[in-house]
């Protein structure tokens, strides 16, 4: 009987071969001359020798697929798979990136239809660079939604494989707004966060010691809004806004976000004081999104006229007259003084507006989000990146960029590459797409977060918003959360005389709609 | 033998309840079913299931919405919804034979009353299904404890204690009641006391466990979830006396001695039990609320886009309520017939149900009137808030479908119709509009989108939020012959008694090519004409004969009856009450 049975499996086990050998001989396969359809699209990208595998879905028609990824040094890993899903082994793909950092492997994909010839598409690359990224990214998901939300959590996402870690999730602090995160330098040891609603607040996380601060004071238009580490993590500087959002009537725009006013703010962490840095009267000019160089030296930001702010009955012209541009100002760390504003690039004479300065790790460049006006870039399609070389001025539009939005974006600690926000999947949801930063000349083409699931972004409603690379684990859960909004606010301090200051006050025209802004969890 | 009698009288009882239970929710109690299915869109695809497992009783809940799923076949709603109801009846009967195995006595009318208290607790439209099947966990949860603690296995329910927690969640805390007094009614109390701490312990660490190591839900969504939350004190009210039954069951079913006693008084026992039917049948006659009733049929009927069959529904059962009314506005726009049929129904509310204001209360309804006019990013933007507030709805996600769709942002609709073709009821549906994804060009020809693409706004604008209505005119600026558009702005008017306004706006019915004016409008003119003595210039249009012959009868009768202001009204309404004339008047 046992003997029957082993004949019968070793028949099986052959013919089964046999059929899969026919079916994947190479030998006689068709030659299609394009390379096959792929999402994500991972075609001729650079990636870093620690990234995780690249796993991507075969567009193509097909009931068996097969994917041969072969390295320099002739080391192969093949994929088969039914549905066109291709996930590869993550040792498998770790090990070939090794063996050919600095060089590419080649992808050849195969494809059959039941009952017809197989096919064999036009190879496509993938580069290997030694450089690495940082091994973290930590994102804000949330649904990209006007008034309301419901579930937000900030994620940590291990960049070398698919693990996933929620440093804070809103379910366990009665579902308030989990707004921008920040962290000093790439230092997973040092963040803060914006909580908004019953628990509100901005928390900060300091080598394990997290602690709830309440950083408005009535020398501000607005809370502590876009925030930025100073290097040596003894201030925050902090944009103060006053937020206004208004929708389109017509399909090819959604929503417009702006600022009625806004200016910059110092936090002084030591003495739990705010100073003002825009000069007093911050109706005009609107000052936001401050970004310290590395060395702390200087404050870079965006700044735009916006006349007669106080009395404006806002409408889509007066968004579009709105144009920021980039202006940084020299930092004195001992006296906490900055110097005049410089122009460093003037967005506004060639009908432009900027947002998101981010300098590099060396100082040298900045990446900016460019849109044709307004402040909030993630909802203007034209939105893309720019680079400038700080060192004389020259800026030159990316090669990543797409058709649809590219906006926020920050730099590895090593500054060989960068992430961004891309909208370019489904035309609302934003997804980080890294790019090789080569030189100035140079960058590699952009390509999505690999997912251990390929076909995730072809269903995934929401936005991966904030993408901020780390270097270290962030070791902070919803738990301690849970635990520090039960702490009291401290309460900032305002610097001493700013007492004269004018209160500022919403303007009476905003007041009737201002509770029609607020989600239903405010 | 006596046992053996009671048993059969018992499920031949429960089989009777059963069966008028089930005929009620057929013939008269459905509009639970169109109301209940139409909440929650079960998706079955990982990312929409495995939330479910990651919370204490969000298996339970799952169930409830599996089952609801049902509801759209009325009669499998009507057998399943039934068999949910009687069940904690027929449980606590099988508790109490375990209990009473000596001497059993069969107690109908305490029986029922679970029974009862959970067909008053329905006839409220929130009480979802996962309510029901919550009580029925604990029950059979007792069950299940009795069995095993008359066979001395104390152990076993200690030990499924917390996956009882898990699969119910804080339903486990109402068993944890029941468990006292039983605990507390027996006998020997050996061993009781012992069992009695042990489950305290038990449950305390259960949660405690829950809490900090196996899920995110803080304390207070571990103590209350999934129990209902609906804020209605008569609701509250029934909803503690049914956790009062559960809990304190043992305590009367234990008392074999007033059982005995109250079976002797013959009739007792019948006249209790009638008696109980008889006030479940008043209270629920007295909870039944027809125009809610007419409001969730309405929208049924809105969702499967029976345009014909809202107006008929509402002209012959009007309905006195804003959404009613709103709903069958909306139909007369699909239909074309805002500005001809208005007054043929009930208009209560003036404008307010044209254009309902932006709220969290009307979320679910609002975005039809601007799918209706063409102003489609705003309706996308409330069916989108909907959908991040309370979650996917087979209305709002085929709206969020349909509206990306005419759009052209086809990537994301894919998104929509996904979840779609993933659910039971809405399959169709998501391949329909999959054929339109594959074929792009045929949503332009397609019945439903192709106005609304022609509709669409010529002009970029700032949509007006707080006063809604205000868009219609930023619609009509560059699109004249958006005549959605153009009659919501007209019945604007006629509802806000603005004849001025229609009398300047004659020629945009000419500039949007109408043959003839709508009949209300020539009634509003002829309004004009007779109380300001002007000439109205009418853009070469002619008022219909019908209308001024009906004109002159209302004036005549009015001339005739102003006197008699009771009679006036009475009569005018009778013959005139679908005019623009009555509303003028007396509205």
């Amino acid at each position: 009987m046992n003997i029957h049975i082993n004949r019968f499996l070793t028949i099986l086990l052959i013919s089964i071969l046999m059929v899969a050998c026919h079916a994947f001989n190479e030998e006689n396969a068709t030659l299609i001359r394009r390379t096959p359809s792929i999402t994500p699209d991972y075609k001729e990208v650079t990636v870093p020798v620690n990234m995780a595998p690249l796993n991507f879905v075969i567009d193509e028609p097909g009931a068996f697929f097969q994917v041969k990824l072969t390295g320099e040094n002739n080391s192969q890993i093949r994929i088969t798979s039914s549905n066109g899903k291709i996930k590869i082994p993550i040792s498998k793909w770790k090990k070939i990136l090794t063996d050919n950092t600095d060089g590419r492997i080649k992808v050849e994909v195969f494809t059959k239809e039941n009952n017809r010839e197989l096919k064999k598409f036009a190879p496509f690359h993938i580069n290997i660079v030694k450089e690495e990224i940082d091994s973290y990214l930590v994102y804000r998901l949330i649904h990209p939604g006007y008034y309301n939300w419901s579930e937000i959590k900030i994620v940590q996402r291990s960049l070398e494989n698919f693990k996933t870690h929620s440093l804070l999730e809103n379910q366990t602090i009665n579902k308030n707004c989990i707004n921008c995160h920040a962290f000093n330098q790439n230092n997973g040891d040092q963040f803060l966060i914006h909580i908004r609603g019953s628990h509100g607040g901005t928390y900060f996380m300091d080598k394990d010691k997290l602690s709830r601060h309440d950083l408005k004071t009535d020398a501000m238009p607005g809370s502590a809004t876009y925030p930025t580490w100073h290097p040596s993590g003894e201030f925050v500087a902090f944009s103060s806004n006053q937020v206004r959002q208004n929708f389109y009537s017509q399909r090819s725009k959604s929503i417009e976000v702006y600022d009625l006013i806004s200016s910059l703010i110092l936090y002084d962490r030591s003495s739990n004081e705010i100073t003002n840095i825009t000069d007093t009267n911050t109706a005009t000019p609107l000052q936001t999104f401050p970004s310290w160089s590395p060395d702390g030296k200087y404050l870079y930001y965006c700044d735009a006229t916006f006349c007669d702010s106080v009395n404006l009955a806002v409408d889509a012209t007066d968004i579009e007259n709105i144009h920021y541009n980039l202006k940084r100002r020299a930092f004195n760390i001992k006296d906490k003084s900055f110097k005049e504003p410089e122009l460093i690039f003037d967005a506004a004479a060639i009908n432009k507006s900027v947002s998101f300065p981010r300098i590099s790790p060396d100082g040298k460049y900045a990446i900016i989000t460019v849109t044709d006006f307004g402040t909030f870039p993630i909802w203007h399609k034209e939105a893309d990146l720019h680079l400038i070389n700080l060192e004389n001025g020259e800026h030159k539009k990316l090669a990543l960029n797409s058709d649809e939005t590219e906006s926020y974006h920050s730099w590895s600690s090593n500054g060989k590459w960068i992430v961004f926000s891309s909208k370019r999947i489904d035309k609302r949801a934003a997804v980080p797409f890294f790019s090789y930063f080569e030189s100035w000349e140079t960058i590699g083409k952009p390509f999505a977060l690999p997912q251990k699931d390929p076909a995730l972004y072809n269903h995934m409603l929401e936005s991966f918003n904030i993408p901020e690379l780390v270097r270290n684990k962030v070791n902070v859960t919803s738990r301690n959360f849970e635990k520090a909004v039960k702490q009291s606010a401290k309460k900032a301090k305002k610097e001493q005389g700013l007492e004269n200051i004018p209160q500022w006050t919403k303007r009476n025209k905003e007041a009737k709609r201002s509770h029609l802004e607020k989600g239903i969890h405010e | 033998m006596n046992n053996i009698k009671h048993i059969k009288f018992g499920y031949r009882l429960f089989l009777v309840g059963y069966i008028l239970i089930f005929g009620y929710y057929y013939w008269l109690g459905d509009y639970i079913f169109a109301f209940q299915e139409n909440s929650f869109l079960l998706v079955w695809t990982p990312e929409y299931l495995i939330p479910f497992l990651l919370k204490p009783g969000g298996i339970l809940e799952l169930a409830g919405k599996i089952l609801t799923q049902l509801y759209m076949n009325q009669f499998i709603g009507s057998l399943i919804l039934s068999g949910i109801i009687i069940l904690p009846s027929v449980l606590l009967y099988s508790i109490d034979r375990k209990l009473n195995t000596d001497h059993f006595v069969f107690s109908g009318f305490i029986y029922i009353i679970p029974t009862a208290l959970l067909m008053l607790l329905q006839t409220f439209y929130y009480h979802f299904m996962e309510y029901n099947i919550g009580i029925n966990a604990i029950l059979l949860y007792s069950l299940f404890s009795t069995h095993h603690y008359k066979k001395k296995k104390y152990y076993l329910p200690l030990i499924m204690l917390p996956l009882f927690m898990y699969v119910a969640g804080a339903y486990t805390l109402v068993f944890i009641g029941t468990c006292i007094v039983l605990c507390l009614t027996q006998q020997k109390k050996r061993g009781i006391l012992r069992y009695f701490l042990v489950i305290i312990l038990e449950t305390v660490i259960t949660i405690v466990a829950f809490q900090k190591y196996f899920f995110l839900q803080p304390y207070s969504q571990i103590l209350k979830f999934p129990l209902p939350t609906l804020d209605i004190q008569e609701y509250k009210l029934l909803l503690f006396s049914l956790g009062a039954i559960i809990v304190l069951h043992p305590l009367l079913l234990k008392n074999n001695a007033l059982k005995l006693a109250l079976s002797k008084l013959r009739y007792f026992q019948g006249i209790a039990l009638v008696f109980i039917l008889l006030l479940t049948s008043a209270a629920m006659y007295r909870l039944y609320n027809p125009q809610v009733i007419n409001v969730i049929k309405m929208q049924k009927l809105i969702t499967e886009k029976k345009w014909d069959k809202v107006i008929d529904f509402h002209e012959n059962e009007p309905s006195r309520n804003l959404i009613g009314q709103f709903f069958y506005n909306i139909a007369l726009s699909e239909t074309n017939q805002l500005c001809d049929r208005l007054f043929c129904g009930q208009q209560d509310f003036g404008p307010k149900s044209l254009v309902l204001p932006w709220d969290n209360e009307h979320l679910n309804w609002g975005a039809h009137f601007f799918y209706s006019i063409g102003l489609i990013n705003e309706a996308h933007r409330w069916a989108y808030e909907e959908f991040i507030v309370y979650g996917a709805k087979p209305q709002n996600t085929t709206l969020l479908a349909k509206t990306n769709l005419i759009n052209g942002n086809y990537a994301r609709a894919e998104k929509y119709i996904r979840l779609l073709k993933h659910t039971f009821n809405y399959r169709k549906e998501g391949k329909e509009l999959e054929a339109l994804l594959e074929n792009p060009k045929s949503i332009m020809s397609h019945s439903e989108f192709k106005r609304r693409m022609e509709n669409l706004p010529k002009n970029q604008f700032f949509i007006q939020v707080s006063d809604p209505q205000n868009n219609i005119p930023l619609m009509l600026k560059d699109n004249i012959h958006n005549t959605q558009a153009l009659e919501y702005q007209m019945a604007w008017y006629l509802l806000t008694k603005d004849v001025s306004s229609i009398i300047g706006n004659i020629d945009a019915f000419k500039k949007a090519d109408y043959k003839a004016l709508p009949t209300h409008i020539e009634e509003a003119i002829l309004a004009y004409q007779n109380s300001t003595k002007k000439n109205v210039n009418l853009s070469e249009y002619n008022i219909s004969e019908k209308t001024q012959e009906n004109f002159r009868k209302y004036v005549s009768s009015f001339t005739r009856l102003k006197n008699d202001k009771k009679s006036l009204q009475s009569y005018l309404k009778k013959e005139f009450g679908n005019t623009f004339w009555y509303y003028f008047h007396f509205q």
